[in-house]
């Protein structure tokens, strides 16, 4: 599967494994003072296995409440969310986000951090270090395992933020804008390693983000949403080969296109 | 690999350590100024030599030889004894009972309007009803350092509580935290600074109490002392138990942090 995956690289959206994600009519409502605001309303999307799926749209369309239904925080309030088949009944360790905002645990060193999840999974102390190195080794933070998240940069945190989740090998990893926070140049680095994190161990995402480019230069297909209430207004196929820089002419024809399905009125 | 080391260079550090000593210092040697230009008269105000040997027979003295000699220890312990007793009272009701209410609405509700007028009514006005209940001594004092330092426990503990940022609860969640564990490996030591914070003011207001309870004519304690000595007109004495608080005091103090640091990671790693 691996190995097929990577020889066909940027085609193969459509002949990826089962559908890891369903959502069937999804909605969610919140009360307002006087009334009600409906987040997102009658949303329709799967993911398959192994699918870098990215959601856009001008914000308050409701992708980041999307996201927090998906991650079972908050609960749709009609129509189904399911993972493999199973409906979404509160949070789990088989769906697992990464914050926009640093939700690192700040008295853990970063190690502490990574192992949080696994050490209650009933491993040995042996195994948890085996597989904790591991992850920081593909973060590239093996170094830094006894520092404190206040002692390290904000890529850096985000990449610890991006292991403590992998570790625990989620069904899918939901993404909430993770590096709107960072300096352009430490963003395009962590973008790359999330995508060579992604062919590594083959892993389904789904990434919010309000960033054209970014969506672009990531995902196999993006779902477009605009609100409010938030719907989906497009599904598009991205069949670009990576790396995609983002002066490629390809690129940026794409990038045109979508931009145009985002303007209001479109 | 960066370096983030916040202390001192060692060669400044020593004399760091010795900054605090200033004070003290500074004071002790404008008590003898005070005394040695006999600006109030002694008896009122008792010279630093009359008050260290009088501290020096009380601490290091046979006991007998002189009607203070030799009681420190036991004196010490006694009052520790209360003092802590009623803080861990305080600190097994005020620390449950305030995450509680940080953390739940309901809980808020129900004891917020109630705790904060008993917080309104002065610690001394119970000392009546202490007496009356529990006679003179150890139990009348335990109670009053207990209902004391029980309100800034309780007062911290739900504000650390509150303060816990939802996304950290949430990555727990979804990590496999169930909610009962969330409070110990989560909830607690994200509040951990407002915990350590509450806990040192309600230690400090404990020994407030305890001179309050053992001024009321108790045979043992460090606030026995004090009253005895002014009953029997020993200033000197009166001197000694204040500055033998204030040096246990500021210890406890050091003891609690110092403890909490080792027991948590939380405690040892808060910003």
């Amino acid at each position: 599967m691996k190995t097929r995956l990577k020889l066909i690289d940027g085609m193969a959206s459509a002949e990826r494994g089962p559908r890891v994600l369903e959502l069937a009519g999804a909605s969610k409502v919140f009360p307002i003072p006087g009334g009600f605001f409906t987040a997102f309303e009658n949303l329709t999307f799967s993911a398959r296995s192994g699918e870098f799926l990215a959601v856009t749209g001008p914000s308050g369309c409701g992708k980041s409440t999307l996201l927090k239904v998906i991650a079972g925080f908050l609960k749709a309030d009609a129509g189904r969310v399911s993972i493999s088949g199973s409906p979404v009944k509160g949070p789990g360790a088989d769906r697992c986000m990464v914050f926009q905002e640093d939700a690192l645990f700040p008295w853990l060193s970063v190690y502490e951090n990574v192992a949080f999840g696994l050490s209650r999974r009933g491993l040995t102390k042996k195994q948890i270090k085996e597989r904790v190195t591991h992850f920081l080794e593909l973060v590239a933070l093996f170094p830094f395992g006894r520092y404190l998240p206040a002692e390290i940069s904000g890529g850096m945190r985000q990449r610890v933020a991006l292991a403590r989740v992998l570790v625990l090998e989620p069904l899918v990893l939901l993404m909430d804008e993770p590096f709107a926070s960072l300096d352009m140049q430490t963003r395009q680095e962590m973008q790359e390693l999330l995508v060579s994190l992604w062919k590594e161990l083959d892993q389904t995402i789904v990434f919010v983000t309000h960033d054209v480019s970014e969506a672009l230069g990531l995902a196999d297909r993006i779902l477009i949403m605009k609100g409010s209430p938030g719907r989906i207004q497009d599904d598009i196929p991205v069949h670009l080969p990576r790396p995609r820089p983002a002066d490629s002419p390809a690129f940026l024809r794409l990038a045109v296109k979508v931009r145009e399905k985002l303007k209001p009125g479109a | 690999m960066p370096v983030f080391s916040q202390s001192p260079p060692n060669a400044k550090k020593g004399a760091r350590l010795l900054l605090p000593l200033a004070l003290p210092l500074a004071a002790t040697i404008a008590w003898f100024a005070v005394c040695a230009l006999e600006i109030v008269p002694a008896y009122l105000f008792p010279g630093p030599g009359q008050v260290g040997e009088a501290g020096y027979h009380y601490i290091f003295g046979n006991l007998g030889d002189s009607p203070y000699a030799g009681r420190f220890a036991d004196d010490a312990l006694t009052s520790l004894g209360r003092v802590f007793g009623g803080f861990l009272l305080a600190v097994a009701a005020g620390l449950p009972l305030g995450v509680l209410s940080g953390r739940i609405a309901v809980a808020q509700e129900l004891m917020g309007t109630f705790i904060n007028a008993l917080r309104a009514v002065p610690g001394i006005c119970w000392l009546p009803l202490a007496l009356v209940w529990f006679g003179i001594g150890t139990k009348t004092t335990i109670f009053l350092v207990a209902l004391a330092a029980f309100f800034p426990i309780y007062i911290n503990s739900a504000a650390g509580a509150r303060q816990v940022n939802p996304l950290l609860l949430q990555a727990g969640a979804m990590m496999g935290v169930n909610r009962l564990r969330a409070v110990f490996d989560i909830l607690l030591p994200a509040a951990m600074g407002h915990i350590v914070a509450g806990l040192r003011l309600g230690l400090g207001i404990a020994w407030a109490y305890l001179v309050l309870g053992e001024l009321t004519g108790v045979q043992h304690g460090l606030g026995a002392v004090i009253m005895d000595a002014r009953m029997l007109g020993r200033i000197d004495m009166i001197v000694v138990g204040i500055i033998l608080i204030a040096i246990l005091g500021r210890a406890s103090d050091r003891f609690l942090t110092e403890a909490m640091k080792a027991l948590f990671k939380s405690a040892r790693r808060s910003p």
